[in-house]
C-alpha cells in the first residue's frame, strides 16, 4: 500500500472516530445533565401521572431535538442592530478550523501494520507537534474572545474577559503540565510520546537489573503484576494536572450552556442567533473531544490494548490471511480501543464535572498561580530528577553486567597478555641458559 | 526513543480537516437552503435591539470607548506573550531540540526562585 493511500485511510478512520465521539459526546452531556442526583432528589424529573414513570421532555429523541435545531435556524434569523458580522464569522471559523487542525495532531494508536517503518496512526505527524498544540490553543482562545467582542451586548464582552483570563492563565500551565511527558519521551512529536507508551511499565526497573535478594524480589513483583508504561502509571501526578488543565481549558462561559443547561448571565451568545449558537455549541464541544482525544494519546497509549501486542496479533493471523487483512484489522482493533478510552474519558469528565463546583473565574487564577503552577514546576523538577538517577543507575548497572559477561566468557583471554612475557622471560632464560 | 523523522503528508490532515468541517457545517448549509426556498417576505431578518441588563440609560448604553480599551489590551495582552515567548521559544527548540527544554529550565529555575524569596507574605498566608 503506497503512502499516500495509507495517510487518506488513517485520515478517514480518524475522521469516522471522531464524529462518533461528537455525536456520542452529546448523549453523555444531555445523560449527566438530566440524570437522577441522588443527593438532591428536588432536582429528579417529574413523574407522570399515571405509571410513575419519568416524565420526559418532549424533545426525548435524539432525531426530534436535530430537527427543531434545524427549524430554529430555518425559521428565523436575527440582525443586531448597528453590529458589523465579520469578526464573529471570522472567529467561528478559526475557531473551528484550528480545533479541527489540533484534532488532526493527535495520534491514535502506534503505526499501520506494527513495523517499524509503517505509517504512523495520525493524520498529521508533526516534528513538535506539542508546540503547536499550544499554538492552535492559543489561536482557538483568541478566536472565540474575538466571537465574544463581536456580540454587542456589554455581558458577552465580560464573556470574553472571562475566556482571556482563562486562556492566560491555562496556556503557561499547559506548557508546564506537558513538559514531563516531552522530557521521558525525548522528543516534542506526538507519536514518539505514544510509542513510548507501548512497551511494558517497570517502576524501579534499575533496581531489578543488579543482583541480591532485594532485586530478585523485585524483578518477581515486575514479572507477576506488570502494567502498560502508560504515562497515568508512570506519571500519575502529571496526568491529574493534565486534567485539571484540561476542565480550564476547555470550560466555554456560553450563555446557554448546553452541559449544564443553564443560562449564564455573562457568556458568549447573548446576540446570537440560532446558526452563531451552533457554531459556538460545535467549537466548545470539539475543545471538549480534542481535551478528551489528547488525554487518551498522552497519558492511556492512544489505541493500545493492554498486554496485547499489534505485533503478535499481525504474526498469528499472518500464516492464513498474509499481512494486508490482519494490519486493517489491526488498525480497526486499535480505533475502536481508542474510541473506547475517548468515550470513558468523555464520561468520566461529565461526572466530574457534575460532581464539583463551578468556580468564579477570579477563584480559578488564585487556584493556577498559587497551587497548580507550583506544583506543575515541583513535578517537573522531580521528573527531571527520577529521569536523571533513573538514566546514571540504569546505564551503570548495563555497564557493570557487560563488564561481567565479558570477563566470564573471555577468561582466557585475559590471562594471556601476562602469560607473554613470562614465557618471553623464561624463553630468554633459557636461553641465556643454553 | 523512536528517531524516525516524520514526513509529514499534505493528503491525510487536509483530508481530515476538510471533511471535519464539512460535516459540521451540512446542518447549517442545508438550513439555509431551505430558508432559501421560502419566500422573500418570510426570510426576512428580524431587527433586535442587544442584549442588556436593567433600565437605565447606563445600562442601556453601549460601553464603546471602554470596548475599544478593552479590545487593544486584549490584543497587546495576546501579542506579547507571542512575541516574547512562544517565536524564541519555538527558533530555539527548532535549533537544539529536546534539550531546549533544559536549558530553559536552566534559565527559568533561579529567576522563579529568586522571585519566591523575594516576594512579600501578607500577614494571612
Amino acid at each position: 500500500m503506497s503512502d499516500v493511500v495509507a495517510a487518506g485511510l488513517v485520515a478517514g478512520v480518524w475522521l469516522a472516530v471522531v464524529a462518533i465521539a461528537l455525536a456520542s459526546s452529546l448523549v453523555i452531556e444531555r445523560r449527566m445533565r438530566l440524570g437522577r442526583r441522588l443527593e438532591r432528589p428536588e432536582l429528579a424529573p417529574p413523574r407522570a401521572v399515571w405509571g410513575g414513570g419519568i416524565e420526559h421532555p418532549p424533545s426525548r429523541y435524539a432525531p426530534a431535538r436535530v430537527l427543531a435545531l434545524l427549524a430554529r435556524m430555518v425559521r428565523t434569523r436575527t440582525r443586531i442592530v448597528g453590529l458589523a458580522r465579520p469578526l464573529r464569522v471570522y472567529g467561528h471559523v478559526v475557531a473551528c478550523t484550528a480545533l479541527a487542525g489540533g484534532l488532526a495532531l493527535v495520534p491514535f494508536g502506534g503505526r499501520y501494520g506494527a513495523t517499524q517503518d509503517g505509517v504512523p496512526l495520525v493524520a498529521l505527524d508533526l516534528a513538535h507537534g506539542l508546540v503547536a498544540l499550544a499554538f492552535v490553543q492559543l489561536l482557538a482562545a483568541a478566536s472565540t474572545i474575538a466571537v465574544g467582542l463581536g456580540d454587542r451586548s456589554a455581558w458577552s464582552r465580560f464573556g470574553s474577559v472571562r475566556i482571556a483570563s482563562r486562556s492566560l492563565a491555562s496556556t503557561g500551565l499547559l506548557l508546564i503540565v506537558l513538559a514531563p511527558i516531552a522530557l521521558e519521551a525525548g522528543s516534542l512529536r506526538l507519536h514518539d510520546i505514544v510509542e513510548t507508551q507501548q512497551a511494558g511499565f517497570t517502576p524501579l526497573g534499575w533496581l531489578a537489573a543488579e543482583s541480591g535478594l532485594a532485586a530478585d524480589v523485585l524483578r518477581w513483583i515486575h514479572e507477576s503484576g506488570r502494567l502498560p508504561a502508560w504515562n497515568v502509571f508512570a506519571q500519575p501526578l502529571t496526568a491529574v494536572l493534565f486534567v485539571v488543565t484540561a476542565a480550564l481549558v476547555i470550560r466555554r462561559p456560553l450563555a446557554w450552556d448546553p452541559a449544564t443547561g443553564h443560562v449564564a448571565l455573562a457568556g458568549l451568545g447573548l446576540d446570537a442567533d440560532p446558526i452563531d449558537e451552533y457554531w459556538a455549541r460545535v467549537e466548545s464541544r470539539l475543545a471538549r473531544l480534542l481535551a478528551a482525544a489528547l488525554f487518551v494519546s498522552l497519558f492511556l497509549g492512544a489505541g493500545a490494548i493492554p498486554f496485547v501486542e499489534s505485533r503478535t496479533l499481525i504474526d498469528r493471523l499472518a500464516p492464513y490471511f498474509g499481512t494486508g487483512l490482519p494490519s486493517l484489522l489491526v488498525l480497526g482493533l486499535e480505533a475502536v480501543v481508542f474510541l473506547a478510552k475517548v468515550l470513558a474519558t468523555l464520561a468520566l469528565l461529565a461526572l466530574v464535572r457534575r460532581a464539583t463546583a463551578v468556580l468564579r473565574d477570579d477563584q480559578w487564577i488564585r487556584l493556577v498561580t498559587r497551587r497548580l503552577i507550583p506544583l506543575a514546576w515541583a513535578n517537573l523538577l522531580l521528573m527531571g530528577a527520577i529521569l536523571l538517577v533513573s538514566t546514571e543507575l540504569s546505564e551503570s548497572a548495563r555497564a557493570t553486567q557487560a563488564e561481567a559477561a565479558e570477563s566470564s566468557a573471555h577468561p582466557a583471554a585475559d590471562a594471556s597478555p601476562q602469560s607473554e612475557p613470562e614465557s618471553a622471560t623464561a624463553a630468554a632464560g633459557t636461553g641465556g641458559a643454553s | 526513543m523512536p528517531a524516525a523523522t516524520p514526513s509529514p503528508s499534505v493528503v491525510g490532515p487536509l483530508l481530515f480537516v476538510c471533511a471535519l468541517l464539512l460535516g459540521l457545517a451540512a446542518v447549517p448549509s442545508f438550513a439555509w437552503l431551505l430558508r432559501h426556498a421560502l419566500p422573500r417576505a418570510s426570510r426576512a431578518r428580524v431587527d433586535v435591539e442587544p442584549v442588556h441588563f436593567g433600565v437605565s440609560e447606563r445600562a442601556r448604553r453601549s460601553p464603546r470607548h471602554a470596548v475599544l480599551l478593552h479590545r487593544a489590551l486584549l490584543t497587546t495582552a495576546f501579542l506579547v506573550p507571542i512575541a516574547l515567548v512562544l517565536v524564541p521559544s519555538i527558533v530555539a527548540l527548532r535549533a537544539l531540540g529536546p534539550r531546549g527544554l533544559q536549558s530553559a529550565i536552566a534559565l527559568v529555575l533561579p529567576v522563579l526562585l529568586v522571585t519566591l524569596h523575594a516576594r512579600r507574605r501578607s500577614p494571612g498566608s
